[in-house]
């Protein structure tokens, strides 16, 4: 968003004062999209520009109230596309859905209950997630373990570029996976080599998505399939609830090893 | 009266994380007209959105235990449904569509070969079917930032809670989001440019 210069001469009424410098044209989008008295006029939009500021601006330079304008002429158009409301049955017919889905999964699945944590030894020794199982707490555990193993390798990734050992300190799952040295142990776990993976997809914010991109596009096919798969939302909300998923995050290198292992079985 | 709706809405949550199979499904008749509205603006045909919507539910149901209300429910059910239409995106081959990124990362729009040159035409249902197109083809977050603006009218703090970003980034990202389609639908001003 860079701004640019304007030097024009604007008259105030007597003398010519030079303009101030136009605003980016998010600052402009930005107050176009404003509802009247949604935003104190002495709030920031962007930039430092206030609403205020702003509609000054906009009285003295025509080229930025034209933006404004176009701006708003698009925003009318994407509210006026209204939707065709459902007929008051639908509204019954999609709780019932739920609700049918809701007691057939429970009568399918009983151990997809998030308090039941299903043991390590047990996990160790249990097969490797597949699609008939992916709902079922030991995917979501398997699944967690891939997500573990993506920021050992992000933190590898890191260590390797910046040269320095550097902890993993990101979504409450600060140190996991303290060094390179634990990042390459977890790997040599697993057969694999991560000198194929290019860290770069991995968000600090560690988007899930991109992960499970990031290990495909490095040829860990097994692991990409994994971690890119439509229940990975769960997880992602399980984690950020601080559920047993999220526990397992906090163990240790050796326990998380176990996993792993289980997990490639 | 707003207190009220928001301590019955506490209290439907509370039993439902306690097990309470009736007040979650009051809890989804409460909250599924605005999660479907969402799923039909973000999914390319009714029944996708219907049965998004259901799942997102139905996940909700599942996700209940580790459920703390550190955010209110409708934001942690927002949170959902962003997840869930971001996987609906990716399955449906987000990757094969037109590109909407360049070379220098910069977000971008690809004008449709029938897009009118103005705003004005965009009256027309033609083009407000193009409209439509043009938002689900926006990048995930921003199609989101977009749809819960400009439909659900959620100020940019709630927009930043839903999907867990700054009130800044969520800002930031909805005006890329309307410079892309405002690129592809108004006649570029090479007539009138900025000074």
């Amino acid at each position: 968003m860079t701004r640019r210069p304007n030097l024009r001469l604007v008259h105030d009424g007597s003398r010519e004062v030079p303009m101030a410098p136009c605003p980016s044209e998010e600052v402009l989008i930005l107050y176009a999209s404003l509802s009247p008295g949604e935003q104190p006029e002495d709030d920031e939009l962007l930039d430092g520009w206030t609403a205020r500021s702003l509609a000054d601006h906009l009285d003295r330079c025509a080229a930025c109230e034209r933006v404004v304008r176009q701006s708003g002429e698009l925003l009318g158009a994407l509210q006026a596309d209204e939707l065709t409301e459902p007929p008051d049955e639908f509204w019954d017919e999609l709780a019932d859905g739920v609700m049918r889905s809701i007691d057939a999964d429970s009568t399918e699945a009983p151990e997809d209950n998030h308090a039941n944590v299903v043991p390590l030894p047990e996990l160790a020794a249990a097969p490797a997630a597949r699609p008939s199982n992916r709902r079922s707490g030991r995917w979501l555990w398997a699944a967690a373990a891939a997500l573990a193993m993506a920021l050992a390798v992000w933190s590898y990734d890191e260590v390797a570029r910046d040269g320095e050992t550097e902890t993993v300190a990101d979504g409450g799952v600060d140190g996991l996976i303290p060094n390179a040295e634990q990042a390459n142990q977890l790997a040599a776990e697993l057969g694999i080599t991560l000198e194929g993976f290019d860290a770069k997809d991995v968000t600090p914010e560690v988007d899930l998505l991109d992960l499970g991109s990031s290990f495909s596009d490095a040829g860990l096919s097994a692991l990409g399939e994994l971690v890119d798969d439509n229940d990975m939302d769960d997880l992602e909300l399980a984690l950020a609830d601080g559920d047993p998923i999220g526990q397992l995050l906090e163990l240790d290198t050796e326990e998380l090893a176990l996993v792993l292992e289980a997990l490639e079985s | 009266m707003e207190q009220a709706a928001k301590l019955q809405n506490d209290d439907l949550v509370r039993r439902s994380v306690e097990g309470d199979r009736e007040a979650f499904e009051m809890l989804v008749r409460q909250h599924q007209p605005e999660i479907y509205r969402f799923f039909r603006r973000s999914c390319a045909t009714e029944e996708d959105a219907r049965d998004q919507c259901q799942l997102a539910f139905v996940r909700a149901y599942r996700g209940l235990p580790g459920f703390q209300g550190r955010s209110s429910f409708r934001t942690w059910l927002f949170r959902i449904a962003v997840n869930l239409v971001r996987n609906y995106h990716r399955d449906r081959g987000r990757r094969s569509e037109v590109s909407l990124t360049n070379k220098d990362g910069q977000q971008e729009m690809t004008v449709p070969s029938s897009a009118p040159s103005t705003l004005s035409l965009m009256q027309t249902g033609q083009h407000r079917e193009q409209l439509r197109e043009a938002v689900q083809k926006l990048p995930p977050r921003q199609r989101s930032v977009v749809i819960w603006r400009i439909y659900h009218d959620l100020s940019f703090a709630e927009i930043a809670a839903a999907e867990e970003i700054t009130t800044n980034n969520a800002k930031v990202t909805y005006c890329h989001a309307v410079r892309s389609l405002k690129n592809a639908f108004v006649q570029p001003a090479g007539a009138e440019a900025r000074p």
